[in-house]
């Protein structure tokens, strides 16, 4: 897997670079964001971590001439950040980052990111059609939900989420696509309907860090089932 | 930007008032309105001003003393011829005789009066053109023909009388149906050989007399203005009768001109004039006599025609304006007071140095009107600039009483304005108390963890990840709380969104689910199912329960339960509120220790020892901030069972879906 790394503290990129290589990545640092953008554009890259302060241009400005000149080529991109305001993260998201780790990184939240992303391709290739976690069953080819063996009933709408929260754990999923895949762009009321799906979902599967969830929304604008 | 409005608000000003300026100084100058104050100005300078007596006028008047000696009047014109025989004796250069002679008396008086006056041969008489008291019709009347004839000269003693009655002026030439005739005093000049100096026309026709019959309507021309030499009185008197009885020399009467009139009382001759103090009229022999003086002196006053004047007036108007954006008010206003007097006395001057008559009324109307109508514009324009900077401050200070007044500004009255603008000032006062309060944090709260770390660091001896750690994470977290803080002071309710409260706190909840477990404790979850909507900032609610759970964690006892809860009540008077709450078991419950952790950098007491307090002591402050924006409220209660609740209170939002 070759990464592409935008970084301009080169002490800093240093020890994440070694962590990422560490972990099998293949990996390329750029000081320049011009560069960065270049090379991303000319090379075939799976995946790029950016960081937000560039001097010359910033990892939002590569990351905007990136969506011009690959469209749906781009490669998955992590955004990190040592701003964690709401604006900010939100602004990554709008321009297409596909997740963001926020500065001090922790190598573990960082790597888990990172693989999240890249699974993208192969979504569902590589997942069992049943999943086991502990008391829950997640059963994809019967669209079935399994509580400590008891069935769950919950509603097409409601079992078509789930099952794409499953598929996609530890990777954030904007509300957006969310209403794009789950409700086929129908969903006119928009942001609180979903709200209350996941918030549905949350009770409904126990999907609390007492059975080892954690589901995080980011300022309302996405969402994160992780397995702790 | 608000420095250049200000600047062409201020050009503006200075136009508008300009105009107006104008418009009262020609409104004044060329409507008449003011002829009033033109002519008390034109009075008090005739009062304040003496000319020459010259030495070489002689008065004869036919005074109380006169017609004591003979008798009632009309006199046998026989006195009249003896009189002119006794003056003419004597070598005058002229004699005016000012006495109509317009009826026959007796054939003989008359014809000696008219020997008399042929002998002499240097004797003019007066032309008088008045109303016929019957038919209203305006007639010249001459003396009769033997006198006329028998005189070297024949001149009009009229003078124009003012709206007020006052004679100020007399028309050059004048007479009916054309300006045929020249004054009295002009003809007395030219008989005694003396030229008048200055411009003074001639007729612009002489017309035979027989045929002016038909000719009706007075005609003037070249209308000038007196200047007398003093108040009635002034010119020195002989009288008729010591003339007759031979007690004048022949001296004082040699080479002079001789005008004879009437300054008795009862005779009628008399005329109010600017000089005449006390209501004291001029004899009209006197104010022939001034016109005399004022012909041969050339100091006769000409008016400016009305558009010169205008445009003078027009001029002297528009001045005040070159200084009065240069001064400060109480300069301008004496520099106004002073003004007014300018017009006047360049009137005055132009009147005494030129010989030309400006009405100075229009300008010193506008003079008055110059620093009212400034000072308005100026405070019209202050008031502006002090608009557009509270504007500019209300949309720079953030805070409940500034916001949304930047529309309110023009309703706003002025004491309102100034209100507000103290306001301001306060709230600058406060930015600047919590920009020292930053600078206190840095440089002692966010410095110490740094500095500890670095020591060690240099110390080199002791550079283990778990001695280093702790004050890093400290100064991070302190970093991470304080720039939190100043997003929340911040806010502002118009970019919050419609948020799930109950969604926040589980993820809350989750959060501090790993911190709780270490330290043996649980976190209950007592939440409604059914989602509560709140109008809000989702980091900054998240932040809040976070903060709260936090606390809970830190300085609850270890192994026990906390409890995170919310519901919906209704409370009066702010309605519908959300409110979510974290409870724990505290040892010792004092109100107001508790309502002084909501201060800002104030730490609670850790219930374990040995265990510095991390953060910068903002969290409850933080979470009193963030509900104050909201809209709503935060506190500490003593729940029902010994354990202490912190609590926040919020509005629901109006669910329309």
């Amino acid at each position: 897997m070759k990464i592409a790394y935008l970084e301009d503290d080169a002490g800093y990129a240093e020890v994440v670079g070694g962590w990422l290589r560490e972990a099998g990545y293949d990996v390329d640092w750029f000081s320049s964001g011009v560069e960065c953008a270049r090379a991303v554009i000319a090379g075939s890259y799976d995946g790029c971590l950016f960081d937000w302060m560039v001097a010359d241009l910033s990892g939002i400005e590569v990351l905007a001439r990136l969506r011009i000149r690959l469209n749906q080529a781009m490669p998955p991109v992590v955004f990190v950040t040592g701003r964690d305001g709401e604006r900010d993260i939100v602004e990554a998201l709008d321009a297409g980052a596909d997740d963001y780790v926020v500065k001090p990184l922790s190598k573990p939240v960082l790597l888990a990111r990172l693989q999240a992303v890249l699974r993208r391709h192969g979504v569902g290739e590589g997942l069992p059609s049943v999943q086991e976690f502990g008391r829950l069953t997640v059963d994809h080819d019967r669209r079935l939900f399994f509580l400590d063996g008891d069935a769950i009933k919950m509603t097409v709408r409601d079992t078509d989420m789930a099952l794409y929260f499953f598929k996609n754990i530890g990777r954030l999923l904007t509300r957006d696509r969310l209403i794009e895949i789950v409700w086929a762009r129908s969903l006119e009321a928009g942001g609180r309907t979903v709200d209350v799906h996941v918030s549905k979902m949350r009770h409904r599967l126990g999907l609390t860090p007492e059975f080892g969830w954690r589901l995080i929304g980011v300022y309302g604008r996405g969402y994160r089932l992780e397995r702790l | 930007m608000s420095g250049r409005v200000f600047v062409s608000h201020r050009t503006r000003g200075l136009l508008a008032v300009g105009l107006v300026l104008l418009l009262i100084a020609l409104a004044g100058s060329m409507s008449g309105a003011l002829r009033r104050l033109d002519n008390l100005v034109f009075d008090l300078g005739q009062i304040l001003s003496r000319g020459a007596v010259p030495d070489d006028l002689v008065l004869v008047a036919i005074d109380e003393e006169s017609l004591g000696q003979f008798g009632r009047w009309p006199w046998s014109r026989e006195i009249h011829a003896r009189l002119i025989d006794a003056l003419c004796a004597a070598r005058p250069a002229a004699i005016g005789l000012d006495i109509a002679f317009s009826e026959p008396q007796s054939p003989a008086a008359d014809a000696a009066l008219a020997r008399a006056i042929r002998r002499c041969g240097k004797v003019v008489l007066p032309l008088v053109i008045e109303m016929e008291s019957a038919g209203g019709s305006i007639v010249e009347t001459p003396p009769i023909p033997a006198l006329w004839n028998a005189a070297a000269g024949l001149g009009r003693i009229g003078v124009y009388i003012d709206e007020d009655g006052m004679a100020r002026s007399v028309d050059l030439n004048e007479g009916v149906g054309v300006a045929a005739w020249p004054l009295f005093a002009r003809e007395l000049l030219r008989v005694g050989g003396l030229t008048p100096a200055g411009s003074v026309p001639e007729p612009s026709a002489r017309i035979a007399w027989g045929a002016r019959e038909a000719a009706h309507g007075l005609a003037q021309e070249e209308r000038r203005r007196l200047q007398f030499v003093g108040p009635p009185g002034a010119l020195p008197y002989i009288s008729y009768a010591d003339v007759i009885e031979g007690r004048v020399p022949a001296a004082s009467i040699a080479g002079r001109t001789v005008m004879v009139g009437a300054t008795a009382v009862g005779l009628g001759d008399q005329f109010s004039t600017p000089v005449s103090a006390h209501a004291q009229p001029m004899p009209g022999v006197e104010v022939q006599a001034n016109i005399w003086i004022g012909l041969r002196a050339g100091t006769l006053v000409r008016e400016l025609p009305a558009w010169p004047a205008a445009l003078l007036s027009a001029v002297l108007a528009l001045m005040p304006l070159l200084w009065l954006p240069r001064l400060m008010p109480s300069v301008a206003f004496f520099a106004s007071l002073f003004w007014i007097a300018v017009p006047v006395a360049f009137s005055v001057g132009v009147l005494r140095g030129l010989q030309w008559w400006f009405p100075p009324a229009g300008a010193v109307l506008s003079g008055l009107f110059a620093y009212p109508l400034w000072s308005w514009r100026h405070l019209e324009s202050a008031r502006r600039h002090l608009d557009i900077e509270l504007r500019e401050l209300g949309g720079v200070l953030p805070g409940e009483e500034q916001e949304g007044a930047g529309g309110k500004v023009g309703k706003m009255g002025f004491e309102q304005r100034i209100a507000w603008v103290q306001a301001a000032r306060q709230r600058v006062h406060y930015l600047e108390e919590q920009r020292r309060e930053t600078l206190a944090f840095i440089s002692h709260d966010l410095r110490a963890p740094l500095a500890s770390a670095v020591q060690r660091l240099e110390d080199g001896a002791d550079c283990r990840p778990e001695q280093l750690l702790p004050p890093l994470r400290r100064a991070q977290s302190m970093a991470q709380d304080f720039l939190r803080l100043a997003r929340a002071e911040a806010l502002d309710r118009r970019e919050m969104k419609t948020l799930d409260l109950l969604f926040i706190l589980h993820q809350a909840a989750d959060e501090l689910y790993p911190a709780a477990r270490n330290r043996g404790m649980s976190i209950e979850r007592r939440l409604p199912e059914e989602p509560v909507w709140i109008v809000g900032d989702f980091e900054a609610i998240e932040r809040c329960a976070g903060n709260l759970l936090q606390n809970a964690v830190a300085h609850g006892s270890p192994d026990t339960r906390i409890v995170l809860g919310a519901d919906v009540e209704r409370r009066e008077p702010s309605g519908i509120c959300a409110r979510f709450w974290v409870e724990n078991e505290c040892a010792e419950w004092r109100p107001e220790r508790f309502e002084r952790l909501f201060e800002k950098f104030r730490r609670g007491e850790s219930s374990h020892e040995n265990r510095r307090p991390e953060g910068a002591g903002l969290g409850l402050y933080y979470v009193r901030t963030v509900a104050g924006k909201h809209g709503g409220h935060a506190g500490a209660e003593r729940a029902a069972d010994g354990k202490i609740r912190f609590w926040v209170e919020l509005p629901v939002a109006e669910t329309t879906d």
